[in-house]
């Protein structure tokens, strides 16, 4: 300031910049006298002032995304300039680690940058969903249908055996929780939980960055083995409103339904072997009218007998299929999602306001999701240089879902338990769902297997509220033009409470009704400290170092109380039960501090070098292992600046290549032995203490390594970026390996060692892998037509390399999560890829062959459990197509995901129910391929001679999917499909309407939508008529993924949407 | 100047804040578990030890009586089981492993430790009696166990499997130990849930087992001196009044509950059903397996206080399905399916939640069977047409007529001096007793003293009609064990009796026996993979434990 009242003001330029594009002011542009630090921004109109030499001189203009200009003044007054699109975006300025702003061109490793656009408006309340196959190296996986479920994210494959995959999410610089809070394991009940990402306002984000690999996260640390996701909202960014004032106005509203229902067969109804029964399968005798020999007219009323129901007693009921029995329960939900925003600005300072609200009515009867933000941020720079801005959010949330979990565990009751397998004969909706006597649940089987689900839409549930908070701030200040020092701090937290009901009459909790209450309570402070030093040492060489300081806490308070027993039957209040005992949870806190250093080093343009350091101290870890070091190197060489005389249809290239490592360290209070107090579940039917009066306490079951090591990841990339025949096709390809060692995790170990888990540094992952980012545009036309093709592809192979105890022995093969006990499991074995899924098979003889028992003509079980699935993709392959026309574009995303398999319960089912069209053509037996065994011992029989004895046992259809054959009788091994999926996930038709039509008007754009999500897809390896979608996981987003136990179905969408500024 | 003081406070305050933080090591020293102790007492320790050893052996889907009780034909599952399907993954395998390793040995060896330090003495007993217990069981069940190095976590994860026999020697020694340490002066135990620390009744327990286990040896070594000790010093369980047993309580939440009840009283979710080879046993009938019930034509009075019948009427059509073992055959409204019948019988299959006989108020304290039927509930507030019991009837371990009928089979060989007959009609009386005691829990009548000693008489009259006098014994010891099966299981090695129910022998066309009978358990499954120093897999129709040279 001092040298700029020393400048000798000779004259006075003005002028005013504007965008190419549309003519529109640039406000915020730098204009800058060339070869000084004289220089100016524009305002709200795009004009400017700049004092200048009497003589000579020449300005420079810059903005972001536009192509920098300069211009020389000559002996103008007045300088107008117009600034065009940099087409290229080689200059796009990318935020990446520690929100450290960086050219793209200049990176030595991956970055991808979505616009905010793409996450909202697009028919889709959880943003995460959104970016499904949209970004190359991310597998995005949502675990169900159900509104307000969770969504899985990884980057770069797995990273971690047993700990968090989960990439680290920071908005706005202050990290955002991710987690999915579960009253009860989804396995065993509870419902389809959401994860806390889902309080995001998709309406709020100007950008989502993705940092792919460790060399772009290693400024996290001990956070960054995941990858991260850099969101800058539009309230919590710092650019400054192009138009002095504007509001924003975006409104839609989508339908959604079920997107998967079968193909029922409508011939036999529920019995066994061609004959009646009231049964689940529907495997009893044909309807009139669909085979010669049917006779059965009428049957007794399924409530005979059951006290509330006296009327009905005695009554026959037509025998005849309900073809829609199961169709007619879901509804078309509807989302709606509406937004306003505010923005100001000028050269010194903007604010931004937007209100946002999403109401969801999910397809399932009950099913709710809303989110309502708040979110308010600006910048300002103060007379006195100093930068200041903060910003505010404000998120209330709210799920409700109908109960879910496998209805094979004890007092689970699934509202999904039996409504895609109800028989075919069963009139849901005619008859009542509801004992008028008890006002407990009535169905077509016992209240033992299910709950009407009816009922159990209205009378069970989950609902889960949420307010969460945002509050940031951040200080600047330049003290030297090469030299300034900025503050950034701010909490994220949540309240979120969360209750799990069954009223009395139900399968669920024993049938007495209960009420739990889930209390949870998050917040995560983070504080970064940066000086950052920028230096020319000549004009060639640039220099930036960047030294930071930085602190983060976590801190979490659960508390679950369950009531059992309901008082009145229809308040869900834990007040309205008759005992209540605390159900777990517990306080929690960790903290890092991290101090980092960051160098870069640009060399005319083309060659650029960027080292990166840092050390961290975790609470979590024991004090002797608790600091640890994190380098980085990346260097990015722009081949076609460098060197000349390559073809001029190559108009960029730029090999880049990057090494770091991040770490991991692990949750709180993981290094001591610890006694729990008053453990709720003794044994099997949950006997628990305080026992009769008195209290109790035991070992926590896991053996502890007090010498615990963080984990470590490095991780080498390698990538090349192409661009040619006037950018109509670019290419950018990635290829990494990435080791993870000294993973921490619990292993099994030998019970008879008195502890289950040994809770260590236990060995190695790898993850190796191909992105490559395809764009090209085959038609350009002068009249505006164009058409894009962006694919991109992933392919990632994770592999466990080694286990072995703290001694050195090595493991063969640990569990990551069991569900049921001694049933199908995941698992890690060394030499094979992440999480398996293992269960039981068939007996099969030395050569393969099946062994049948000769007793029924049906499988033998093998007494030892097998790796029966592998759930990973092979690859996925994500296709965009945008056609545009004057402010006309349709964009069509079409994805593929090759490979993985799925232990699917509801296939299973389908078969062994005998619901679908797969199992209709049923009056012919079937042989088992395979030879007779001898179930005692598992050998193959042998003739006389010797030889295996070919099975030639005839059974019936009935058997073959409900025995121990291939149906929901039998080994796991049957129960598992290749998950490969064919799938249009997303298709918007949208129109911006042309300025000149607006230009009246008080509107500075329209743009309307059609969008549709998921309207079609195809998973040809399952069986036909099941129509099943894969695309689901039973255990949200926690690393066993693979499973399905009677999820629910997943949605397809369509819908409408305007966006209006003015 | 204004702007260079701000310049400087920032900068200062900054770089301040910055050291402050790091410098800080208390900043980072929070891993102090808040949520849970790191010691706790000697008190707090046992009951959960004990509650988790029951947990173990109980009447539920995952303990060890499910199993016995289904492999001895007391109670009969759908599929595979009631074939003798047993398999290494099976829940009362994984669970009653578990049970023992890792949630009872580890807090009794720290018991056992702690307890000696602060010279707790009645503590450091009560832990070994458990520990013994807990071994023996383990033994009977899978042969070879892990024992002298069990329980030693991170310090020896991939413990050895000793050899049957050198554990039973080592439980001797344990129990040994623990009379010792019940002689001695020490402050009593008073989290004690079975005796309330009382180290005379523990004594007896101790010296009732170590005659258990002899007798259990018998086979293979000679017991004749040790025994006839044991028995002169009369210091065992011969009272209702000693018996070693869990007691539940009637609270639903906290649950506790007998389990046994808290399963098998869920409204139609019922996971047993009564086999129907026990129930003619019982009621002195043999409508399927001609010549088998030794007791032909004597009906058992406990027959109401075993079994609950859901169905009022013997009315086959009553029932919510087609039947297996239909009331029609039984001529009471008794409803079962029948052992060996799965995939053969398509009536196994079929849902009887509702309308099946199932394990009433003596076993695990459901409803005495006053004829009324009713669907079984656990529930707080009962529905119409729904029956409860008092679920607070204890979980046996080992009680006096388990004594007296342990004297009568060793008096019977010649092992202690005394008159067999004399011990079997003490031990079935006691077993009446132990009836009558659990009756008003129920709110049920007692078994008249009439009705006693005709069953009684009856029971001497078929002892004295010049049949098997061993299987007399073991087959009315296999009826009053009903509730807790591993017993049984181990008699029947040990004796060959009760003769039991053979599909592939009886008269029934929907029976068929496709396994055979399984002479010991699987190894749990999840520490043969994890434990290299495991051994192969038991073929459990042919490995033997130690004690059955069978």
């Amino acid at each position: 300031m001092v040298a700029a009242h020393a400048w000798a003001q000779d004259r006075s330029v003005s002028g005013r910049v504007t965008s190419a594009e549309d003519n529109s002011p640039v406000p915020g542009a730098n204009v800058v006298l060339k070869g000084t630090t004289n220089g100016s921004v524009t305002d709200s109109d795009g004009r400017y002032t700049l004092s200048v030499p009497a003589t000579g001189g020449t300005l420079i203009f810059s903005f972001i995304g536009l192509q920098t200009l300069e211009v020389a003044i000559n002996d103008r007054t007045q300088i107008d300039v117009s600034l065009v699109l940099d087409a290229t975006q080689l200059s796009e300025v990318i935020v990446t680690a520690s929100g450290i702003q960086r050219e793209v061109k200049s990176l030595g490793y991956g970055v991808e940058r979505v616009g905010g656009d793409k996450v909202s408006q697009v028919a889709e309340p959880d943003p995460l969903r959104a970016l499904s196959g949209k970004i190359a190296g991310v597998n995005i996986i949502g675990s169900s249908g159900a509104a307000g479920s969770a969504t899985r994210i990884t980057i770069r494959g797995n990273s971690s055996l047993l700990g968090a995959t989960q990439p680290l999410i920071v908005v706005d610089g202050i990290p955002y929780d991710n987690s999915t809070n579960n009253t009860f394991n989804q396995l065993t009940g509870g419902g389809a939980y959401g994860s806390r990402f889902q309080d995001i306002d998709p309406n709020n984000i100007a950008s989502i960055n993705v940092l792919k690999g460790a060399a772009a996260s290693a400024l996290y640390g001990t956070r960054g083995a995941n990858g991260v996701l850099v969101i800058i909202t539009k309230t919590g960014g710092s650019n400054p409103s192009k138009k002095g004032m504007e509001i924003s106005v975006s409104s839609s509203v989508a339908f959604e339904q079920i997107s998967n229902l079968p193909d029922y067969q409508n011939t036999y109804g529920t019995g066994v072997n061609f004959g009646y029964q009231q049964v689940n399968g529907s495997w009893g005798t044909p309807f009139i009218g669909t085979r010669d020999y049917a006779n059965v007219e009428t049957i007794p009323h399924w409530y005979n007998g059951i006290p509330g129901f006296e009327d009905l007693w005695g009554t026959n009921v037509p025998y005849r299929a309900y073809p829609n029995n199961t169709k007619d329960f879901f509804r078309t939900g509807v989302v709606y999602d509406n937004s306003v925003g505010f923005t100001a600005g000028n050269e010194k300072s903007n604010l931004s306001v937007i209100i946002s609200n999403t109401s969801q009515e999910g397809y399932v009867p009950s099913e709710e999701f809303k989110r309502t933000n708040f979110s308010v941020g600006g910048n300002s720079i103060l007379n006195n240089g100093l930068t200041v801005g903060g910003n505010l959010a404000y998120t209330n949330s709210f799920q409700h879902n109908t109960q879910g979990g496998a209805n094979n565990a004890v007092g689970n009751s699934s509202a999904f338990a039996r409504i895609l397998y109800q028989g075919r004969n069963w009139d849901l909706q005619g008859q009542p769902y509801q004992n008028p006597l008890t006002n407990g649940s009535i169905y077509f089987v016992d209240v033992s297997q299910s709950d009407n689900p009816i009922w159990s839409s209205k009378n069970a549930g989950i609902e889960s509220k949420t307010d969460r908070y945002v509050a940031s701030l951040n200080l600047g200040y330049d003290i030297k033009e090469w030299l300034n020092v900025t503050w950034r701090a701010g909490v994220n937290g949540y309240t979120q409470k969360q209750t799990d009901w069954f009223r009395p009459g139900s399968r669920g909790a024993g049938g007495s009704g209960q009420v739990t209450n889930f209390d949870v309570r998050f917040q995560e402070l983070q504080s970064d400290f940066l000086v950052t030093i920028s230096k020319d040492i000549n004009p060639d060489l640039n220099v930036r170092a960047i030294l930071g300081h930085s602190l983060n806490q976590r801190d979490t308070e659960s508390q679950a109380y369950q009531g059992t027993g309901y008082v009145d039957f229809y308040i869900n209040d834990i007040d309205n039960t008759n005992a209540v005992i605390p159900a777990g949870g517990g306080i929690s806190k960790r903290r890092i501090i991290g101090t980092y250093g960051d160098v870069s080093l640009g060399y005319k343009d083309y060659l650029f070098l960027n080292f990166t350091g840092r050390n961290d101290w975790s609470s979590t870890l024991p004090a002797s292992n608790n600091s640890f070091f994190y380098p980085s190197v990346s260097a990015g060489f722009i081949f076609t600046e460098a060197i000349g005389g390559l073809p001029s249809i190559l108009n960029y290239g730029k090999i880049r290549a990057s090494y770091a490592e991040v770490g991991g360290d692990t949750g709180p209070y993981q290094i001591f032995p610890v006694y729990g107090v008053n453990p709720g579940s003794i044994n099997q039917t949950g006997n628990a203490f305080p026992f009769t009066g008195s209290s109790g306490a035991t070992l926590s079951n896991t053996a502890r390594d007090p010498n615990l090591k963080p984990e470590r990841t490095r991780e080498l990339e390698a990538g090349l970026e192409l661009k040619g025949w006037n950018n109509r096709i670019s290419v950018d390809l990635a290829v990494y390996k990435k080791n993870s060692f000294d993973q921490i995790a619990s292993i099994a170990i030998p019970q008879a060692s008195g502890f289950t888990g040994l809770f260590t540094n236990i060995g190695e992952l790898s993850n190796k892998g191909i992105e490559i980012s395809v764009g090209i545009t085959p038609v350009k036309l002068s009249n505006g037509f164009t058409w894009d093709v962006r694919g991109v592809y992933t392919y990632n192979k994770s592999r466990v390399e080694e286990l072995k105890m703290p001694n050195g022995l090595p493991i063969s093969e640990i569990t990551l999560r069991n569900t049921f006990a001694g049933t199908v499991q995941s698992v890690h074995i060394v030499g094979q890829e992440y999480g398996l899924i293992k269960g039981t098979i068939a007996a099969r003889d030395d050569e393969g062959n099946l062994l049948i028992n000769p007793a029924d003509g049906q499988l033998i079980a093998d007494p030892n459990p097998a790796v029966i699935g592998n759930p990973n993709p092979d690859f996925i392959f994500g296709l965009t197509n945008t056609f545009s026309w004057k402010g006309i574009a349709l964009s069509v995303v079409f994805d593929w995901r090759q490979g993985g398999d799925l232990f699917s319960t509801t296939v299973n089912t389908y078969l062994g129910r005998g619901v679908t069209k797969d199992t209709e053509d049923r009056e012919l037996g079937a042989i088992i391929p395979g030879v007779y065994g001898d179930p005692n011992t598992g050998e193959p029989l042998r003739d006389e001679d010797g030889n295996k004895i070919p099975n030639q046992t005839n059974i019936g259809l009935n058997t073959f999917y409900f025995g121990n054959s291939f149906g929901i009788n039998s080994q796991d091994e049957w129960a598992v499909w290749d998950a490969t999926v064919f799938r249009l996930r997303e298709v918007v038709l949208g129109y911006t309407l042309p300025k000149s039509i607006l230009s009246k008007t008080p509107f500075g754009s329209v743009r309307v939508s059609f969008t549709g999500r998921n309207l079609w897809y195809l998973a040809p390896n399952f069986p036909e008529h099941t129509n099943f979608d894969p695309e689901i996981s039973q255990f949200g987003n926690t690393n066993a993924q693979g499973f399905e136990f009677a999820a629910t179905p997943s949605v397809k969408r369509w819908g409408f949407n305007i966006n209006l500024t003015f | 100047m204004i702007m260079k003081s701000i310049r400087y406070k920032t900068i200062i305050a900054s770089i301040s804040l910055a050291l402050i933080m790091s410098a800080c090591s208390d900043y980072l020293d929070i891993n102090k578990d808040p949520n849970n102790p790191t010691d706790v007492s000697l008190a707090l320790l046992l009951p959960y030890s004990q509650a988790a050893i029951v947990g173990a052996v109980d009447n539920t889907a995952g303990g060890l009586t499910s199993h016995t009780q289904t492999i001895m034909g007391q109670y009969t599952q759908r599929g595979f089981m009631s074939d003798y399907g047993l398999q290494p993954n099976d829940f009362p395998i994984i669970i009653g492993w578990a049970q023992f390793y890792t949630e009872a040995l580890t807090d009794l060896n720290i018991v056992i430790n702690k307890g000696t330090t602060e010279e707790s003495w009645y503590y450091v007993g009560i832990a070994q009696v458990l520990e013994a217990y807990l071994f023996s069981v383990a033994v009977d069940l899978w042969g070879d166990v892990p024992f002298s190095e069990a329980g030693l976590g991170s310090a020896n994860p991939f413990p050895n499997y000793d050899s049957g026999e050198d554990v039973y020697n080592g439980i001797f020694i344990l129990l040994d130990n623990a009379i010792e340490n019940f002689e001695k002066d020490a402050p009593i135990a008073t989290s004690d849930l079975f005796y309330g620390g009382d180290p005379d009744q523990w004594k007896k327990l101790a010296k009732t087992l170590k005659l258990k286990l002899l007798n259990q040896v018998r086979l293979v070594q000679d017991v004749t001196a040790e025994a006839t000790a044991l028995v002169n010093e009369g210091d065992l369980i011969l009272d209702i009044e000693d018996d070693w047993q869990l007691p539940y309580g009637t609270s639903i939440s906290p649950e506790n509950r007998n389990p046994g009840f808290v399963q098998e009283w869920t409204a139609g979710g019922q996971f047993y059903y009564i086999d129907p080879y026990f129930f003619e046993t019982m009621q002195g009938t043999e409508t399927f397996f001609p010549g088998g019930n030794i007791f032909l034509g004597i009906n058992d009075p406990r027959i109401p206080y075993y079994f609950f019948n859901q169905l009022s009427t013997a009315d086959d059509g009553a029932a919510q399905n087609p039947c297996a073992y239909c009331p029609s055959r039984s001529g009471t409204p008794f409803l079962s399916i029948f052992a060996f019948s799965f995939n053969i019988d398509p009536n196994e299959g079929f849902d009887q939640g509702r309308s099946q006989t199932v394990p009433g108020l003596y076993p695990m304290g459901g409803r005495f069977n006053d004829g009324a039927g009713g669907v079984a509930a656990n529930a707080s507030a009962l529905t119409a047409g729904q029956v409860s019991g008092p679920g607070n009837v204890p979980q046996r371990l080992l009680t006096s007529f388990q004594t007296k009928y342990i004297l009568a089979e060793l008096a019977l060989a010649g092992l202690i001096p005394g008159d067999p007959r004399a011990f079997l009609e003490d031990a079935i009386r006691d077993s009446f007793a132990k009836v009558n005691e659990v009756a008003p829990l129920g709110s049920a009548p007692a078994i008249s003293p009439t009705n006693i000693n005709t069953y009684v008489n009856d029971v001497l009259a078929v002892y004295d009609g010049g049949g098997d006098e061993l299987q007399v014994i073991m087959t009315q010891k296999w009826i009053a064990s009903f509730g807790y099966g591993i017993d049984s299981y181990n008699d029947f090695r040990r004796t060959g009796f009760p003769v039991l129910h053979d599909g592939n022998t009886d008269n029934l066309v929907v029976t068929a026996r496709t396994r055979n009978f399984p002479v010991s358990f699987p190894h749990e499954l999840q520490d043969l993979i994890t434990n290299p120093n495991a051994p192969p897999q038991r073929v459990i129709t042919l490995d033997r434990v130690f004690w059955d040279p069978n």
